[in-house]
């Protein structure tokens, strides 16, 4: 009898997991995933996070034994499950497509599961009625999913999920194909799923605000590989990498090479139009665009180094305005040549200078 | 920019260090064997299927290389001891299959091209012009895929006659030309043109003919060669509706002039001709098929795809 | 301007309006029309009999075998050929070039006229010399046939067996078409239900019962009605194989409305067949749209 099995009837596990150096090839060349080491902390939120073809959803599909693992083992809560069927590893996948039966109604839909791990009856009804309530979808019960919207079939998912009580929750995109204010309605919904059931939820996204929104946890990936793990504040405050840094942050931080071993960022909200307290860098610009978003301003500045965004909350520059642009010193991260940020504080305060020495 | 790097700096692995899979090799060879037992009877398999629908074939040629005295031989011997080609020869010449084969190719082209002037327009009218009762006229038409030559041939047959059309031509071509399945086929392709072209040959000020011949026809080249590939096999292979619509020898087509090779010799069947003359009935249908695979495939299966 | 563009359309479509028209309303008119009369094709004179001819046909025993056999035919013809036709688009719903040479293999006899397929089979299932009998005679099979008092089958030439030979042939025509239809439809499955199934761990049964059938429902409709109908519509193997016997075994009712017309001459009575056949292919497909739609479900 399996874990899952004794808690039918109980609250919903949780799990930790694991990745040790697992290595993804397609049809012997494609490397998709390369010595990845991962660990994802239980009952944690954990966003994987980055563009197109960085391998996190790869690497979901594996942890739920939906692609094979081509090196290396995975473990939920210190078991080796990497040989494990899919449905043997107590974990629910909500797809970005939803896949439910079309043929079924909701309820079958969430009974199928629960059938074929041989629950019995009564028990059923009882997990169908309150995962329906927890989703809102009672009224929807004996509808098929041809009669549902986009985002209560996607309900229909999670409510599926939910049933199974599993230790770990995976969504693959979940929330893409819905629009944009159904989106930041289930954003908070399924938050709020995470804080009641207090299971760990890995979800992949490549939008990086919906993974700065959400994720207790973002782990930001690129070209296979793990590029840096943290909390949203900092792997926004606290980049270990020119690619975190632009790719986190609406929009994400202006880098331009310095000299010749090394490269200098900044971010759009750092700059400002009049001289701060303390050391700051001066340079000029040209406006070029600007967008105003509310209370926020966007401006595109042409500057010595090429372009830089600047977020303001001043609005009155107008497109081909020549400005001085106040920059604190504090602001600036430094960049070796290869990417990876400046640990020395030493070669910090070098590379520092020999930017300040420029706008003197 | 580097992506290559990861600098993540991992992490470490807990006291209770998880343990690799307790899979033993011995294990896993034993896995790897019967999978490949598995492959080998799969393969078994496939050739025994292959081998049912298509070993039919190789017997049909090969009993129509024998001589009369080898079919009769019991058991049967796999291939013939001398190869007769002259058995080809022969049928062909027997009997009227120069003149029968003519017929079936002229049938088979005349449908085509009667079909082809009449599906072309009807089907850009469908598609592309408004006007009253398009849609029950087109549903009249298409109900027709529902109404088989079965049906239709006896009164069919009784109003040829009454015209002295029988043994012509006539009525082997005519009733096919208003194809159903033509029709069908065609403005579902006409539909699928993505109406921004049209438009934007229209804003090129191009006149309808032009749009028609540049920019229509071109799309559903594709459609129309399956569906005249289709056209051209069915009506090769028919045998029911030339037989009713005819009974003169002169104006039937292949099909009819093999099976009359059957009992021509009263007591005897001689199998080896009958199967010579078989191949040459089977030989353009197949050559096709093996030439244009996939569209023969795509012909004949369409009708099952919404 | 648009007074030019009604015109036009209905000048286009007037051939074909034309051909249907002339080639499909008139003859099933004049089908029906014809089974109240009587045609003396001698001295050409048409009168009106009222049922008379639908009242000779139903009473006759030999129509009524006819009609017996064609439901026959079409039961085990449709039942065996699509739940064949099922197993193998299963098994070979691969994309290696293996079982992609398999599919064109399957699919070989349906482009193949019935007249040859007829022909070939006749030959093969000839009982003294043709190669289906020395098979099972090679295997046993014939040996262990006779310890059930089954001595060497005829095949065509019986008429305990004539019809089930024909049977056997139309599944092999059959059975490619079947099979390759099914196999788009599996095709056009999308992935991730069976994903999701195997996280609801649904068993390789479970599936195939509880996901993939149901979802091929719209390909198995389409199937039953296409092969049910093409059983009605048998001639080509019945007037070359067996011309309908022996003893009206094997006889069919395009055959026997063939026969009554063109053979025997009773015109009113061929057309109370084709009558009968319009009615048993509308109700078919009738039934099958009342029956199934509701348990054909679409995406």
């Amino acid at each position: 009898m399996l874990a899952s099995d004794r808690r039918y009837g109980g609250e919903s596990g949780v799990a930790r997991i694991e990745f040790h150096n697992v290595t993804k090839v397609y049809d012997g060349k494609n490397r998709v995933i390369e010595k990845l080491n991962l660990k994802v902390e239980e009952g944690s939120f954990t966003v994987l996070v980055g563009p197109s073809g960085c391998g996190k959803t790869t690497a979901l599909r594996m942890i739920a034994g939906l692609e094979s693992v081509t090196e290396g083992r995975i473990f939920i809560d210190g078991a080796d499950v990497t040989d494990r069927e899919p449905g043997k590893r107590d974990i629910a996948f909500v797809f970005q497509n939803y896949a439910i039966y079309p043929h079924m109604t909701v309820r079958q839909n969430i009974e199928f599961g629960l059938e074929n791990a041989r629950v019995p009856g009564a028990e059923r009804e009882e997990i169908v009625g309150s995962v329906l309530e927890m989703v809102g979808l009672q009224e929807y019960a004996n509808s098929l999913p041809s009669k549902l919207s986009g985002g209560q079939r996607q309900r229909v998912a999670l409510a599926r999920a939910v049933s199974k009580k599993p230790r770990v929750f995976l969504m693959d995109e979940p929330l893409s194909n819905l629009d944009a204010k159904l989106r930041n309605q289930m954003r908070t919904e399924l938050i709020e799923l995470h804080q009641k059931l207090g299971s760990t939820f890995v979800f992949v996204t490549h939008d990086q605000i919906e993974a700065m929104t959400m994720g207790q946890q973002l782990v930001i990936m690129d070209g296979g590989k793990v590029l840096q793990k943290g909390t949203p504040r900092e792997v926004y405050a606290s980049p270990n990498c020119v690619f975190t840094a632009q790719f986190i942050g609406d929009p994400g931080m202006n880098v331009h090479p310095l000299g010749d071993e090394a490269m200098f960022g900044f971010r759009p909200r750092a700059a400002r139009f009049s001289a701060p307290e303390g050391g700051f860098v001066r340079m000029g610009g040209r406006a070029v665009t600007r967008e105003i978003l509310g209370a926020d301003t966007l401006y595109c500045f042409k500057t010595p180094y090429g372009r830089d965004m600047v977020k303001s909350e001043l609005d009155d520059v107008a497109p081909g305005d020549e400005v001085q642009l106040y920059i604190p010193v504090g602001a600036f991260a430094f960049f070796e040549k290869d990417g990876r940020r400046v640990a020395d504080p030493e070669r910090e305060r070098t590379l520092m200078e020999r930017l300040r020495s420029r706008h003197e | 920019m580097p992506t290559s790097n990861s600098f993540h700096d991992g992490f470490t692995i807990d006291s209770a260090a998880p343990r690799a899979s307790s899979r033993s090799d011995a294990d896993a060879l034993r896995a790897s064997v019967a999978r490949g037992c598995f492959k080998l009877l799969e393969a078994l398999a496939l050739l025994a299927l292959g081998a049912f629908f298509l070993f039919p074939f190789f017997w049909m040629f090969g009993t129509s290389l024998k001589t009369l005295a080898e079919t009769l031989q019991f058991p049967p011997t796999l291939l013939p001891k001398v190869f007769m080609w002259e058995n080809f020869p022969a049928v062909w010449n027997s009997s009227n299959f120069p003149a029968a084969a003519l017929n079936s190719v002229a049938v088979a082209i005349g449908i085509i091209l009667i079909q082809l002037a009449v599906i072309l327009p009807a089907s850009y009218a469908f598609a592309f012009k408004r006007f009253r009762f398009s849609k029950p006229l087109f549903t009249l038409v298409i109900a027709g895929l529902m109404i088989p030559p079965q049906v239709t041939f006896l009164p069919l047959y009784l109003f040829f006659s009454r015209l002295g059309m029988i043994n012509t031509y006539v009525p082997l071509i005519l009733p096919f030309a208003s194809s159903a399945f033509g029709i069908f086929l065609l403005t579902q392709s006409f539909r699928q043109i993505p109406a921004e072209i049209v438009e934007s040959a229209r804003l090129d000020g191009a006149s309808e003919f032009v749009i028609v011949r540049r920019v229509l026809l071109p799309s559903v080249i594709p459609t129309l060669m399956t569906f005249v590939l289709f056209s051209f096999i069915s009506h090769w292979n028919d045998y029911f509706w030339v037989l009713s619509m005819t009974n003169d020898e002169s104006v039937r087509t292949l099909s009819l002039a093999v099976v009359r090779l059957i009992d021509a010799d009263g007591g005897v069947k001689h199998w080896h001709t009958t199967m010579a003359a078989n191949m040459i009935l089977v030989a353009p249908v197949l050559l096709a098929y093996v030439s244009a695979n996939r569209w023969i495939k795509r012909a004949f299966a369409y009708n099952g795809i919404k | 301007m648009s007074r030019r563009r009604f015109n036009s359309a209905y000048l286009l479509t007037l051939p074909a309006l034309a051909g249907s028209a002339l080639f499909m309303i008139y003859p099933i008119l004049f089908a029906v029309w014809l089974s109240f009369h009587r045609w003396d094709m001698l001295s050409d004179t048409r009168r009106f009999v009222g049922a008379a001819n639908y009242v000779r046909v139903f009473s006759n025993a030999s129509f009524l075998q006819v009609l017996s056999n064609s439901c026959v035919y079409m039961a085990l013809m449709t039942t065996l050929s699509v739940a064949l036709a099922l197993l193998l688009a299963l098994w070979l719903n691969e994309n290696s070039i293996v079982k992609n040479l398999a599919q064109s293999a399957v699919f070989t006899p349906h482009i193949v006229s019935m007249v040859s397929v007829g022909i070939l089979w006749m030959w093969i299932m000839e009982p003294d010399i043709g190669l289906l009998n020395y098979i099972l005679d090679l295997s046993g099979v014939q040996a262990l046939l006779a310890r059930f008092g089954q001595e060497k089958i005829m095949w065509l030439e019986s008429e305990k067996s004539a019809l089930f030979s024909l049977v056997f042939i139309g599944i092999w025509k059959s059975l490619g078409y079947n099979a390759l239809i099914l196999i788009a439809g599996l095709q056009s499955l999308p992935k991730e239900i069976y994903e999701s199934a195997r996280l609801d761990r649904a068993g390789r049964l479970r599936t195939l019962f509880r996901i993939t059938i149901p979802l091929l429902s719209p390909s198995l409709f389409f199937l039953l009605i296409v092969n049910v109908t093409a059983s009605f519509q048998v001639f080509d193997s019945v007037h070359v194989l067996t011309r309908g016997g022996p003893l009206n075994s094997s006889n069919m009712l395009v055959h026997w409305i063939y026969q009554t017309g063109f053979e025997f001459y009773r015109i009113g009575e061929a057309s109370v067949g084709a009558v009968v056949l319009m009615l048993i292919a509308g109700g078919v497909t009738y039934a099958n749209f009342k029956l199934l739609s509701r348990r054909v479900h679409y995406r």
